[in-house]
């Protein structure tokens, strides 16, 4: 019984990771209609910023840069849509998606070029500390994911529907020509979006050193389990991918068990096949496919 | 005669919205049958259940003597039922012969590339379009498009075509001409079910109407009979309207509906 | 004219730079794999990878482990890539956009992670191939223009005729193709099963000329990506057009790798930013159509998709 709900409490601050870095890819999803292929390399740039930062004389503390990261990458995927994916915001779909890719390249053999393949790891003093709670190990690490996960989303949701800003981005999201003409800049709200997508993948990326070790590729499987995770939650609910992600963390750590922790990355993929195959509009939320 | 198609109690529901509730009727050889409602009365929904582009949730759809119900779109266009879209759907990277072209390839009960080619040749004659056929089908204005929709359809040799408001958006000028055009195809011997909003194109058009209102048949007849029924102005105007109508025209209040138009109550 | 040019290439290129054109060949062949799904269709298949893997592995497995003679295995490892596309065809070619997309590039990852647990093709140790006579480097050039070959044949086939129509109408409006009288499910799966044949038959080859396979190898996404990209570099749903971006973005890359080894990695992906802002509609267009390309036209194309 212990060992089982150990199991759960595990998948479920996984979840919180999954879900953390899902936020961003699933506004970015939503409203600019991109599938940012580059997404899980902005995770990994937060998570090498917090390193070097971490590393250097001052030893800035995880958590103290993580505004840090939210801020420059946020700058960086403000760029990125400005100057790049505005080009091509009205050819097909995968023009953007080929865009990402590319990007994700670049950024991928830069971060190999800058920080060499070998994993890196922050490990400041409180990072093998956990809370017992009975029989329960937590790592208090995990814990403040899944909090931040769940905090960025609640923020993000009160974001979109009480400020001007929200409410333009979420105008963008629903017709791109009626947001036009009711006056939003579109070219400066999508970077604004981009921007705000980068920024928590950046944030993101701090809290992902801190309980991973981490090479400049791990983007690749990120961006996928960003994508399941928002396809299990549902496109378009602010809440989704809080859900999806959770979802997906107890079905991994469930997995890892029954079928061994070697078939976690299959199950992954065969759960997305099955949900796009079955139920495309995910497990709560608006009709995607 | 056996009916061109008959409709058995259709439904459609999407999730818990039910958008066609039990509706049957059936559409003669040879009619023009006018499909009017206000707006989410489930008209388009109705129209792509006949097309085979939705499977309905209940009943049966019956082309000719045949059961059609839950067959996809593609073998009901090549069983006889073309249609045209609401919102204009043309090959637009296509020319205009070659959109013709590609429905009279697929659809066309007599088959060959070659016989196709003659189809379209004589079907883009007919329609007026002979001048524009070597145009990109999205470089051409909206009621030329339109009529690139009905040019494929017609290639398709239809048993039964399916207008969905094919001259909204057209000027006035350009809906006389829309107007014969659907005269013309008409004595060609094709049977139509037509959507429209305009009621002048509706009554001059139809030999018959039915009445549609939150996904039921609320009525239906002759043209004339059927816009003078009170329940159908209601659902058009709102009730204050229908007791004006009523109080205005003695002699046409429920139960007394003249001629042919008989109210089919759900 | 241009298959005599190839044919000759053996005979005067060796080593290192014949080795360098069988490459360009390969990805020749691959491009026009993808070109008939994602082109001709327009449905992006970001998981082409899948069938040129099972390709490799088949044919790995069963001339490893069974000895099969090279030729018996090759068609073999076709037909299982050909049955795998017609079985997820019908489920996965019913998603659009993005959906189909990752689902393919998901589905393609799943095959990759799903191999590592099969013992008999070594898990994750991968198969070494040995054959008794191995084919000579001139060989594999052949069999990969041969690949290159097929490919252009069955895309000339498809575009021509009505299948042609077919794709052309499901690529720009399905709903109208249905509604015509196309049944697209079935169009849409066989370009898909035709694409997959063409690169499991690569992928065969490409097994036997590197004699080892493992996942990361042969079921790479990047190898997927890269399909796309040429394929949109030449011209996406043009005969030629996948050719010309294989021929023109192979030979930069080698040229690079060659010279500037560490900033070849980042090539790929310059490329991809650059072909996607200032030619989104490939190469082939203005040559074929002969339009020109100037410095204003690439402006021109690049500034009816903005913002």
């Amino acid at each position: 019984m212990d060992f089982w709900l150990q199991i759960v409490a595990n998948g479920l601050l996984l979840g919180g990771v999954y879900a953390l870095s899902a936020v961003a890819f699933s506004l970015e999803w939503g409203v600019l209609n991109i599938v940012n292929l580059a997404h899980g390399s902005f995770i990994m740039l937060g998570a090498y910023l917090t390193w070097m930062l971490f590393t250097s004389p001052l030893r800035v503390d995880p958590l103290l840069s993580a505004p840090v990261d939210f801020a420059l990458l946020g700058g960086l995927g403000f760029l990125m849509q400005r100057l790049l994916l505005n080009r091509v915001m009205r050819g097909q779909f995968f023009l953007t998606l080929l865009l990402t890719f590319g990007i994700d390249q670049v950024l991928v053999n830069t971060g190999i070029l800058l920080w060499t393949a070998d994993p890196r790891a922050v490990t400041p003093a409180y990072s093998s500390r956990s809370l017992a709670l009975g029989a329960l190990t937590i790592p208090y690490t995990r814990l403040a994911v899944l909090a931040v996960a769940v905090g960025i989303t609640v923020a993000l949701a009160s974001f979109m529907r009480h400020t001007r800003l929200g409410r333009a981005i979420n105008a963008t999201g629903m017709d791109l020509d009626a947001a036009s003409l009711m006056g939003v800049r579109l070219p400066v709200v999508f970077a604004l979006t981009m921007g705000l997508g980068c920024g928590l993948a950046g944030l993101a990326g701090a809290f992902y050193s801190l309980n991973f070790p981490f090479s400049p590729q791990i983007g690749g499987d990120l961006t996928l389990r960003a994508f399941v995770v928002t396809c299990l939650g549902g496109l378009g609910n602010m809440y989704g991918p809080l859900l999806g992600g959770l979802a997906l963390g107890m079905v991994e750590s469930v997995a890892s068990v029954v079928v061994g922790s070697g078939a976690v990355d299959a199950t992954a993929f065969v759960i997305l096949v099955l949900i796009l195959a079955l139920r495309p509009q995910g497990l709560g939320g608006r009709a995607v496919a | 005669m056996t009916p061109a198609l008959r409709l058995e109690g259709v439904s459609k529901s999407f999730g818990g919205l039910q958008a066609v509730r039990d509706v049957s009727f059936e559409l003669h050889q040879g009619e023009i049958l006018g499909l009017i409602g206000p707006n989410g009365a489930g008209k388009t929904t109705l129209i792509n259940l006949i097309a085979g582009a939705y499977r309905p949730t209940g009943g049966r759809i019956v082309l000719g003597a045949r059961d059609v119900t839950g067959r996809p779109p593609y073998v009901l266009a090549r069983l006889g039922v073309a249609r045209t879209f609401q919102i204009v759907r043309v090959f637009k990277e296509m020319t205009v012969w070659d959109n013709v072209v590609g429905g009279a390839l697929f659809a066309g009960r007599s088959g060959g590339a070659h016989r196709a080619r003659e189809r379209a040749a004589a079907t883009l004659e007919f329609v007026g379009l002979g001048a524009l056929a070597h145009r990109r089908a999205g470089d051409i204005g909206l009621a030329e498009q339109k009529r690139v929709q009905l040019a494929r359809a017609l290639a398709m040799q239809p048993a039964v075509l399916l207008l969905d408001e094919a001259m909204a958006g057209l000027t006035h000028g350009e809906i006389h001409a829309a107007l014969e055009l659907v005269r013309a195809v008409h004595r060609r011997g094709v049977t139509l079910i037509v959507i429209e909003h305009l009621m002048k194109v509706i009554m001059e058009l139809s030999h018959r109407v039915i009445v549609m209102h939150h996904g039921r048949v609320l009525a239906q007849g002759r043209p004339a009979d059927v816009v003078a029924d009170p329940q159908v102005v209601a659902a058009y105007f709102g009730e204050r309207y229908s007791h004006r109508a009523v109080r205005t025209r003695p002699g046409a209040g429920p139960g007394d509906a003249p001629g042919e138009g008989r109210r089919v109550t759900p | 004219m241009l298959a005599a040019a190839a044919a000759a290439v053996p005979g005067v290129l060796s080593g290192y730079a014949l080795r360098e054109a069988t490459t360009i060949l390969m990805f020749m062949a691959l491009a026009l794999s993808w070109n008939l799904i994602g082109g001709l269709c327009g449905y992006p298949s970001f998981g082409n990878v899948a069938f040129f893997g099972i390709g490799a592995y088949a044919t790995a497995g069963l001339v490893a482990n069974l000895h099969w003679p090279f030729g018996a295995a090759l068609a073999a490892a076709a037909a299982a890539a050909v049955a795998f596309a017609a079985a997820i065809g019908p489920v996965v070619l019913r998603l659009h956009g993005h959906y189909f997309a990752i689902a393919t590039l998901g589905t393609a990852q799943a095959l990759g992670q799903i191999v590592i647990m099969v013992p008999w093709v070594g898990g994750p140790n991968g198969v070494i191939l040995r054959v008794p006579f191995a084919p000579s480097a001139a060989d594999f050039y052949y069999y990969m223009a041969g690949a290159v070959a097929a490919a252009l044949l069955i895309t000339y086939a498809v575009l021509r005729g009505s299948w042609g129509y077919a794709c052309r109408m499901i690529r720009q409006d399905e709903v109208a193709a249905a509604a015509s009288g196309v049944n697209t499910t079935f169009y849409k799966t066989a370009c898909w099963a035709l694409s997959g044949f063409v690169a499991a038959l690569v992928g065969g080859v490409y097994a036997l000329w590197i004699t080892f396979v493992n996942p990361p190898s042969v079921f790479d996404p990047v190898i997927s990506l890269t399909m796309v990209v040429l394929a949109l570099v030449g011209g996406a749903g043009t005969l030629w057009g996948p050719v010309l971006g294989a021929f023109v973005v192979e030979n930069i890359d080698q040229y690079l790798w060659a010279r500037l080894l560490t900033a070849h990695t980042l090539f790929l992906g310059v490329v991809i930013v650059v072909i996607v802002l200032f030619l989104p509609r490939g190469l082939w267009p203005y040559l074929a159509g002969g339009e020109g390309l100037t410095w204003r036209s690439l402006f021109e194309g690049a500034r009816r998709l903005r913002v």
